[in-house]
């Protein structure tokens, strides 16, 4: 069918990633949406969306693996969230990710950053008097954005912002391939309710 | 002069990135892992030219390399940064120059690239050259060092820190800003095959100051750190479409999160449009996917879809296992999603018990299976080529294959 054919050209083509992975996902969306119980009538609507982003997004962390950063934090959101909305608390324990960093820990942890952040670094002094003022309104810019960015993207906000970026250029390149791939199984199933349509 | 093959010298890291993206499909996963250091690093692309290597590049070698290199490449990064001085004897803050920032704005004319990344991407020999696109990112390496700013694309420099030809390299360590040489640490790229196997541990990086510049320990690794920064938000410049004409890391910065922003809104909304497709049934999905994935993406699609058409006894209770398989091993990097896509194949090869094939039918969709899930996850091509596998060692070289991947 033509229109079948031009909905494969979003497969083939587009700047979203190889046609490999996306393969990979379509496969593993198809998979995890079955499994979801998707196709059962008694979920709400927005059971059912959820249910399906978070099929999406399984799909997506493991079409691409586990060695990006933000592919295993995005796989432990999904379960996290599945746990969640199934109820099931068994073994939480164990299903749990690392479990959080004792309060201890946690205070300690806050208590030198913030001591990092307010005592100037050796050598500021001259810095400061080396950088002018649009310089330091201009840091303070990255900084906000750096800090949007590690909301942004999975697992982000343990990472410095090198390796924040590159996790960046892979999680965009990953998402554009999922939102293509998404596309395409929309129309297909589209198309495929009009044809039965049709029939009738 | 230049060592490097004429056909690699076109290949800067924006190039080679942007180049994947568009036109090789299935270069992308290496693209993935591996781009980033192959931007500060050497893109050795010019031995291994042309699409004859697509296939090969797609395999595993090169991309575990450049996977476990982005991951020492990360953890070197300091490392290499602390050990910025190439001389071992000499006392560090005094022989090593910095290039240099002039500032916070300004784009630097040198950089700095990890050896070791460089090194390892000479061994790896699988390097597509593409046919790039002149993005500034090419690391021209003619191009001499100008004093004062000037973009940051231009006039990469390497070295190594082996010293293996570099004589040049220790005495001009000095302040020598307005020397501008050219260093010819580019023909180590060309040579680099030959000479290291061993790789990192005695790695230094080497920065060369400019005139006027700090050279404390603190700044040069603040250079070097905003140097990669910088290289990274190039190659995401060239991703993001719009975002070219955008200069300046703030803006390209917004650029890139506005992106990301919308994407996720997308998929967000088409998971709501999926929801409310009805009813939302796959068993038909074979007859109009399989003809186009089939012609599209190759026969290792087919045997995907013929699993579509067994769906009479789907479990959909197993909801929650397949989550759970990976759950335990969210902390290893290894094989985590391996266990996923494994309790995937699993359940759905149980459906092959039901299914009243021929015990031939079975075994070649298994086969495709494998390979197709091989080639998800980069496994060796000569293993996937193997096809008369029997049933009962499916199992063991489906496992095999998983631990067989390193990300």
């Amino acid at each position: 069918m033509a229109s079948a054919r031009g909905v494969l050209g979003v497969q083939g083509g587009g700047g979203g990633g190889s046609g490999r992975f996306k393969r990979a996902l379509l496969r593993n969306l198809i998979i995890g949406l079955r499994k979801g119980g998707v196709a059962s009538r008694e979920m709400g609507f927005r059971e059912r969306k959820d249910a399906i982003k978070r099929a999406a997004d399984a799909a997506l962390a493991s079409a691409r693996g586990a060695a990006p950063c933000w592919s295993r934090s995005l796989a432990a959101d999904v379960v996290a969230q599945q746990h969640r909305s199934s109820g099931t608390a068994n073994s939480s324990g164990e299903c749990c990710k690392a479990p959080p960093p004792s309060p201890r820990k946690m205070i300690v942890c806050k208590k030198i950053l913030r001591r990092s952040l307010r005592r100037p670094r050796p050598g500021n002094a001259t810095t400061s008097k080396k950088y002018g003022a649009g310089v330091v309104a201009r840091a303070m810019l990255m900084r906000k954005r750096t800090s949007v960015l590690k909301e942004i993207v999975p697992g982000g906000k343990a990472l410095d912002v090198c390796t924040l970026m590159a996790e960046t250029l892979d999680y965009a390149v990953s998402l554009k391939a999922q939102v293509d791939v998404m596309q395409l199984l929309v129309r297909i199933l589209q198309e495929q309710n009009a044809i039965a349509l049709e029939k009738q | 002069m230049e060592g490097r093959a004429g056909g690699g010298g076109g290949s800067g890291g924006g190039d080679y990135i942007s180049s994947l993206l568009n036109s090789s499909p299935r270069l992308d996963f290496g693209l993935l892992a591996g781009g980033v250091p192959v931007m500060d690093g050497v893109v050795a692309a010019g031995a291994d030219a042309g699409g004859d290597c697509l296939d090969k590049l797609c395999g595993d070698p090169g991309f575990a390399e450049r996977a476990a290199r982005l991951s020492s490449f990360n953890g070197q990064r300091y490392a290499g940064a602390a050990g910025l001085f190439e001389m071992p004897p000499p006392a560090p803050a005094a022989s090593i120059g910095d290039f240099g920032c002039g500032g916070v704005g300004s784009r630097e004319a040198s950089s700095v690239s990890d050896p070791a990344s460089t090194m390892k991407d000479a061994i790896a020999k699988k390097r597509k050259a593409p046919g790039g696109k002149g993005k500034g990112k090419e690391p021209s390496l003619s191009t001499s060092c100008q004093v004062g700013e000037e973009k940051e694309s231009d006039a990469k420099r390497y070295k190594t820190g082996e010293g293996e030809k570099e004589s040049p390299v220790k005495p001009k360590a000095e302040l020598a800003g307005s020397d501008s040489s050219v260093e010819d640490g580019v023909q180590k790229q060309g040579k680099g095959k030959n000479a290291k196997p061993v790789e990192p541990p005695k790695d230094y990086v080497h920065v060369r100051a400019r005139r006027g510049q700090a050279t404390d320990s603190h700044s040069l690794a603040e250079r070097v750190r905003r140097e990669r920064i910088s290289q990274r938000m190039k190659v995401l410049q060239d991703l993001v479409p719009g975002c070219n004409k955008v200069i300046g890391k703030a803006l390209m910065l917004d650029e890139i999160i506005n992106y990301v922003q919308s994407l996720q809104r997308q998929v967000e909304f088409l998971s709501m449009k999926l929801a409310t497709v009805n009813p939302l049934d796959f068993s038909n999905l074979p007859t109009l996917l399989y003809k186009d994935m089939y012609q599209a993406c190759g026969p290792s699609a087919s045997p995907v879809f013929s699993l579509e058409s067994s769906n009479s006894a789907f479990p959909f209770s197993e909801q929650g296992d397949v989550f759970q398989s990976f759950v335990p091993n969210t902390m290893e990097n290894q094989c985590t999603l391996n266990q996923l896509d494994l309790a995937l194949s699993q359940a759905t090869n149980a459906q092959y018990a039901f299914q009243d094939g021929t015990a031939n039918a079975n075994l070649q969709q298994r086969n495709f299976w494998e390979d197709d899930l091989q080639s998800v996850f980069h496994i060796e091509n000569g293993q996937s080529q193997e096809n008369g596998v029997s049933a009962p060692s499916f199992h063991g070289q489906l496992q095999a294959g998983h631990m067989k991947m390193e990300f």
